[in-house]
């Protein structure tokens, strides 16, 4: 009971003290999405429909997650500047507790912000279709205006694609049924280099990323994987999952571990 | 009490290292300078202390928990006034809101007599405040929350002289039996009165370690003619008004106070062997 009253206080601290980084996010994510669709789904897209309706998704999605991995990569800045990890390592509170409520906090809260900031940005686009629709003198059937922020224009469903957002689903790299678990290795790597590295933590998880990603494509297609028959084997897929899953818990485990050894000046590769 | 034990620290940029080997005590319900020259190290040992540096070698214990692994148990009975700080863009009200529920011995009486002493309003944007202010708003709250062992880094860099007597009368007034105070400066005149231990440090070593108290017995703070430099005197400096000197004490003699920085500069200078 203790841990979770000290846990509430801490989200207290971080809501108080971080509001404005939170509206910066916000409006980060909502400015990102504007542009994509002011270039990719207005102009280009719009040309050739069948492109358009597979790439908005993985467009969208890939725009989505990788944005939020860098915000996640930046959940533990304060401890890499000297005067605000004064103040945040000598709050009264267990390391374990700073650790928990602050991956809690990003867990819940940054992909809230970012899919409020994609709620917002479809609002907008809605209006403006709308808006454009009266200016060149067309009769605006408002059910079509509410269809399109429904709907969207590529015939997938708003409400779905939120709820896809919400749901956690990763959609990083196409790799079959691993996409999932793989993604959660690459969010905490990213949660990792945040932790451990001073400067850009997510430069490195994301090299990191392409490195993992680059070397399992090439031992599933250069190796010729696929084609053999235990890759479709229910065991064979159970191992890949519980590798996703002890990496995952491995880099968790290491971004702790990182956060423990913090110090006001850190050297720039943190002694695990 | 606060037990550094065969500590070793180097910044990992720096070959030499800034302790090697140090050993220091300190006990409760004392006001401790620590004085030395800039660069000797008073901050990253005050860090240290905190818990915000780990050392290479040795450990530091609070109350005899290891203060590397800042435990909350431990975290609640220090804290830390640095000698540069940001404060978060709020009213002080909202901050003493969002830091006061971690510490559990907080006093709201002390935190308005401070503020009081220091002629700051409590509904004020910290964000917006001058230095100096800032500086007394972060003491006030430091004060205020009551912990065992209170740091502070060149608390009167940034204060005028008005500021620096409040200070003075803040501190004299918030000490407690429970309570240990650390100052690290070289402003040295600002804390003289208030100290009852000095600790001086050069070159990574601990020149001083002495009770106010043993100092004032043992010598004599004076201004002496030329006419008057006995062999007794073990050290003096030239002075407008004469030669400001430390000389043994003899028994019947009455107590001088302190002359802190003659100290310091008789100390840090190696002049004085016997202390």
């Amino acid at each position: 009971m203790n841990t979770i009253s000290h846990i509430l206080q801490l989200w207290r601290f971080y809501w108080r003290t971080e509001k404005k980084t939170y509206l910066r996010i916000f409006l980060i994510i909502f400015a990102i999405y504007l542009v994509k669709t002011a270039t990719i789904d207005f102009i280009f897209l719009r040309t050739n429909f069948d492109v358009y309706i597979t790439s908005h998704y993985t467009v969208t999605q890939w725009i989505y997650w990788l944005s939020i991995c860098i915000v996640f990569s930046y959940l533990f800045d304060a401890i890499h500047h000297k005067q605000r990890a004064i103040d945040f390592l000598c709050l009264p509170a267990s390391k374990g507790e700073k650790f928990l409520a602050r991956l809690i906090w990003g867990c819940v809260g940054i992909p809230l912000i970012a899919t409020l900031a994609c709620i917002a940005e479809a609002l907008v686009v809605t209006l403006f279709v709308g808006a454009m629709d009266i200016l060149s003198g067309h009769q605006v059937e408002w059910r079509n205006v509410f269809d399109y922020f429904c709907v969207s224009p590529t015939g997938y469903k708003m409400t779905d694609y939120i709820m896809g957002i919400l749901s956690f689903k990763w959609y990083f790299f196409n790799i079959s049924i691993f996409d999932g678990m793989l993604a959660m290795v690459f969010y905490t790597l990213f949660i990792w280099a945040g932790t451990a590295f001073r400067r850009a933590g997510w430069v490195y998880a994301i090299i990191a990323v392409f490195v993992v990603t680059a070397v399992i494509m090439l031992i599933y297609e250069v190796a010729g994987l696929k084609d053999m028959p235990f890759i479709h084997e229910k065991t064979f897929k159970s191992c890949m999952l519980y590798t996703f899953d002890a990496l995952s818990i491995l880099f968790t485990y290491l971004a702790y571990r990182s956060f423990c050894r913090a110090q006001i000046v850190t050297h720039k590769f943190v002694t695990l | 009490m606060i037990e550094v034990q065969n500590i070793t620290f180097s910044y990992r940029d720096k070959s030499r290292p800034i302790f090697d080997n140090f050993c220091l005590k300190l006990e409760q319900n004392k006001v401790y300078g620590l004085l030395g020259e800039n660069g000797t190290g008073k901050s990253t040992l005050l860090y240290l202390l905190m818990g915000l540096l780990r050392p290479n070698k040795g450990r530091i214990m609070v109350d005899g928990a290891d203060v590397s692994r800042r435990q909350r148990s431990t975290l609640q009975q220090m804290y830390i006034v640095p000698e540069e700080f940001d404060l978060p863009q709020m009213q002080f009200t909202d901050y003493v809101e969002t830091y006061r529920p971690f510490y559990p011995t907080f006093s709201n009486d002390i935190l308005h007599r401070c503020m009081e002493e220091f002629h700051l309003p409590l509904d004020v944007r910290i964000d917006q405040l001058s230095m100096g202010n800032k500086k007394k708003a972060l003491m006030s709250f430091a004060l205020a929350t009551n912990v065992r062992y209170l740091l502070m880094d060149e608390p009167t860099n940034g204060l005028d002289v008005p500021s620096k007597k409040q200070f003075r009368k803040v501190i004299a007034t918030t000490m407690t039996e429970e309570r240990t105070l650390i100052i690290a400066t070289h402003q040295l005149h600002d804390v003289e009165a208030l100290l009852d231990h000095v600790l001086i440090l050069q070159d990574s070593q601990l020149l001083l370690n002495a009770t106010v108290t043993d100092l004032c017995e043992k010598y004599t703070f004076d201004v002496r003619s030329n006419d008057a430099l006995t062999d007794d005197v073990l050290y003096t400096e030239r002075i407008p008004q004469g030669n400001a000197t430390i000389s043994l004490r003899q028994a019947e003699e009455e107590e001088t106070p302190l002359n802190l920085e003659l100290l310091f500069n008789a100390v840090t200078s190696k002049n004085i062997q016997d202390l």
